[in-house]
């Protein structure tokens, strides 16, 4: 991923996500051979420290096993004969049978009712926010059916249809939702009516229909149908118009022969860009998603002469967290010694979740009941509650029209068909073609690239923006006509629903990077020939910015960790025979990890540092110097720095910069062209290696 | 009490990975030490508290005091042109390859920031934890880490 590669930070993190390593088979037996030795070591030594022990002592130990085994006998026999209802009992089950009570309860239940797990409203905002956190924090799956979610799993569904009517009440914990403080919300999510109803036919095609009422009013509605290339929703919040929306992809290839075990292939991405269709999804995945990787089923219970397994998982706080309550629009001041407000570090606490336990009637896998507690399971730390009524029809023409066919009186307004924007294609490798793209892009706004006598600093990166993206409209997809106040119901209800919605959406968006200062060009020269060594290159890194965009934030969009010390001081730079008045911002940063080792994680035989103890994990110590030189030329700022290595920011050094002899290459000089061909030349040693390139400039 | 063999068999293949990455691609140090961290596992299994993390995280742990151990005293003796290619695989090999080289370039701690974020897949708030800063100080660490990754 070479900087002169023009990779996106999205091309690099999926890059990233890509890299797999599987251990052979070797290390796998081997390991296992260790872990099942050292396990049987353990019962071994008991076993050797019985027999060594005196005959008193062993005597002793034998009347007192006896002892103790007779009185746990009497409790237990007790308990059984008494054992109330509700009562949870431990039952064991393998992982396998694990794996598949997960999967009954996925091909038994509605799609709705899955998805009503996750308790995070059903906001449009939320969802986005969701399907953020799912990524996130690999927790469960974003909870509105308008937003694609292929109704294709890989092993067999009820061939009925499955329809779920469930109420919510609230209990004693009133959640703020994610800094929308009005309480009128907690009321209305936590006292609602649902329907739900689902079905997937032998062709794979699945339907989905959810319906939400809080006192009689329909606030929510999404009826969607997909199909192996396309999925159709109907969006409404019980305003004046309803949305029909159609997203297409890439089309699912089925294996048709194993119908147990089907493999699927998808291409292309859910609407908001996020990881929203299922990509070579097993049965593990499916229940991942669903219920979150921390599942467990913790045992058996009987109510009312009927068997239920009880399951819990954990979750992300979406109650009464608040890191994602402060909308943050500008950069902290980092210059002056600002970070970031410390309210957005309250998730550190460890007990800042929500626990979910549902209950499964054990004869048909469908869900009976759940409850979600704020921490831990305690009757004060309950939510809510919500029961559920499942019934299943036959799926006749009849019915799946009736059950799926959209029919509310309303508008409708057709939003158009999305496609997957994902370009999947090989990009062939042209470095000459980019390269002219890219200094067009100078030469038509009238931007000089700076270049260097110094015949071992050359071009090795440089990008022009002409229609970057923001950052927040990337990560957050939020339709538009949720801002329109006619979306919602009229009245108190809609009053209360229209501000949540454009409240929690602004919220959210801390979870983009904001910075007020956004170059518009970037390019480095470095003393990178071919070897990639860190510590001994040398690097002159350049962005150009509008000139009315402020010093200050330059500096703090640059810097990004609050400083310890900081100077200013103008000086008089030499660009060739031209002189530039520059502003030299030196600063000092510190840097320290702290490792607060957690003594529950103490193994044996590891040096472990105290906790608390602050580690500086750079030779160079805690404490960095770096600079940033900002100037302005010819209608453009221009921002610099001068860095040893990548990982080492140092003192802003004059007698360096002049050693560089720089000097501006103005569009259509001799040396603007001169340095588009060396640059191509580099480019091209990297295609003479072969090396794969990503496309997509930044 | 967790049981290790199944703790083994779901997240044998995240912690080989994990270690392999932090210790430069060497195949050799890797496989002693990803065992190593199983082993350590079922001694240490006592230890662990659901309530500091899950069984993933908890095995992180073990294997970031294992390297620091290892660290301590093996300093310098990654040989970093002995990434095993033999194990990269994913989409494109070659550009894994290439990545890895890249994150040896890079500091321990931010490749390892790198490693828990996008090729472990832990949540901010999970590296947090596991490295004992504070969400913030972890997205701007791993902000700035990945704009150096991206500049080489």
């Amino acid at each position: 991923m070479h900087a002169e590669t023009k990779t996106t930070m999205k091309d690099l993190e999926k890059a990233l996500q890509n890299i797999d390593i599987k251990p052979d088979n070797e290390w796998y037996s081997s390991t296992l051979e260790r872990i099942i030795n050292e396990s049987s070591k353990k019962q071994n030594n008991l076993f050797i420290n019985l027999l060594l022990m005196t005959k008193v002592r062993l005597a002793f130990i034998a009347i007192f096993g006896i002892t103790v085994f007779a009185v746990i006998g009497i409790v237990l026999g007790i308990s059984l004969l008494n054992r109330k209802s509700g009562e949870i009992q431990f039952v064991a089950l393998s992982d396998q049978e694990k794996r598949e009570l997960f999967q009954n309860i996925v091909a038994n239940n509605a799609q709705g009712v899955l998805n009503s797990q996750n308790k995070v409203p059903s906001t449009a905002a939320a969802n986005a926010a969701s399907s953020y956190l799912a990524t996130e924090s690999d927790s469960s799956i974003a909870a509105d059916p308008a937003i694609s979610r292929i109704g294709l799993v890989p092993f067999e569904v009820s061939d009925k249809i499955l329809v779920s009517e469930y109420t919510n009440e609230s209990g004693p914990v009133t959640c703020t939702y994610s800094g929308y403080s009005d309480s009128r919300l907690n009321d209305i999510y936590s006292n609602t009516t649902s329907t739900s109803a689902s079905y997937q036919d032998a062709e794979g095609n699945y339907y989905n229909k959810y319906e939400n009422t809080y006192q009689g009013t329909l606030i929510a509605a999404n009826y969607s149908k997909g199909t192996n290339s396309s999925n159709e929703s109907y969006d409404y919040r019980g305003g004046q118009f309803a949305v029909y929306s159609k997203y297409e992809y890439e089309p699912l290839q089925l294996d048709a022969s194993a119908p147990e075990l089907r493999e699927m292939t998808v291409s292309g991405e859910g609407v908001d860009g996020s990881a929203g269709s299922p990509s070579d999804m097993n049965i593990d995945d499916y229940i991942d998603m669903y219920f979150g990787t921390s599942v467990n089923v913790l045992g058996k219970v009987s109510e009312n002469g009927k068997d239920y397994y009880v399951i819990e998982s954990e979750n992300y706080n979406y109650c009464t967290d608040t890191w994602v309550t402060q909308s943050v629009t500008a950069t902290p001041n980092f210059w002056e010694g600002e970070g970031y407000p410390e309210s957005q570090t309250t998730t550190v606490d460890s007990n800042n979740r929500t626990v979910l336990r549902q209950w499964i009637d054990a004869s048909n896998y469908q869900v009976h009941k759940s409850e979600d507690y704020l921490q831990t399971v305690a009757p004060e730390n309950l939510i809510s509650r919500m029961t559920y009524t499942n019934f299943e029809v036959e799926p006749t023409a009849e019915n799946i029209n009736e059950y799926f066919t959209f029919d509310l009186v309303t508008d409708v307004r057709d939003i158009g068909i999305y496609q997957s924007n994902v370009d999947t294609t090989p990009i062939e490798y042209n470095p000459e073609g980019d390269a002219n793209r890219t200094f067009s892009l100078f030469a038509q706004n009238n931007v000089a690239l700076v270049s260097s006598s110094n015949p071992d600093l050359k071009l090795n990166y440089v990008y022009y923006t002409d229609d970057r993206p923001s950052e927040v409209s990337t990560l957050i997809y939020i339709p538009e006509y949720y801002k329109e106040r006619d979306f919602f119901p009229s009245g108190e209800i809609g009053d209360v629903l229209f501000e949540a919605e454009n409240t929690i959406s602004d919220s959210y968006k801390i979870m983009a990077v904001q910075s007020d200062a956004t170059p518009k060009a970037n390019f480095t020269l470095s003393t990178v020939n071919g070897e990639l060594n860190a510590e001994d290159n040398m690097y002159a890194s350049f962005s150009i910015y509008e000139t009315a965009v402020d010093d200050m934030a330059i500096v703090n969009s640059t810097i990004y960790t609050p400083t310890v010390s900081r100077s200013i001081s103008d000086m008089t730079l030499d660009f060739g025979g031209e002189s530039v008045a520059a502003k030299v911002y030196n600063y000092e940063t510190n840097n320290t990890i702290y490792y607060s080792v957690d003594p529950s994680i103490s193994v044996r035989d590891v040096a472990i540092p105290e906790p608390g103890a602050d580690v500086c994990e750079s030779e160079d110590g805690c404490i960095v110097s770096g600079h940033i030189v900002v100037f302005e030329r010819n209608n453009s700022k221009y921002a610099f720095t001068l860095n040893k290595g990548v990982t080492y920011t140092v003192p802003f050094d004059l007698e360096l910069f002049n050693s560089y002899q720089f000097s501006f290459a103005e569009p259509s000089s001799a040396g603007f062209e001169s340095l588009k061909n060396d640059y191509v030349d580099y480019l091209n040693t990297f295609k003479d290696a072969a090396v794969t390139e990503p496309a997509v400039l930044e | 009490m967790i049981d290790i063999e199944n703790a083994y068999k779901k997240y044998a293949k995240d912690i080989y990975k994990y270690v392999f990455l932090n210790v430069g691609g060497n195949k050799d140090i890797a496989d002693d030490l990803s065992s190593e961290v199983f082993v350590q596992a079922v001694r240490s299994k006592n230890t662990f508290d659901i309530n500091k993390g899950n069984i993933r995280m908890w095995l992180i742990g073990i294997s970031r005091n294992l390297l620091k151990k290892f660290y301590s005293t093996n300093k310098a003796t990654i040989d970093l042109e002995k990434v095993e290619h033999s194990l990269i695989s994913g989409n494109d090999p070659e550009t894994n390859a290439d990545l890895i080289f890249m994150l040896n370039k890079l500091e321990k701690h931010e490749a390892e920031l790198i490693i828990l974020k996008y090729i472990q897949g832990f949540s901010i708030e999970e590296i947090s934890k596991i490295m004992k800063i504070s969400v913030s100080n972890t997205k701007v660490k791993l902000h700035r880490c990945m704009q150096k990754l991206k500049q080489l």
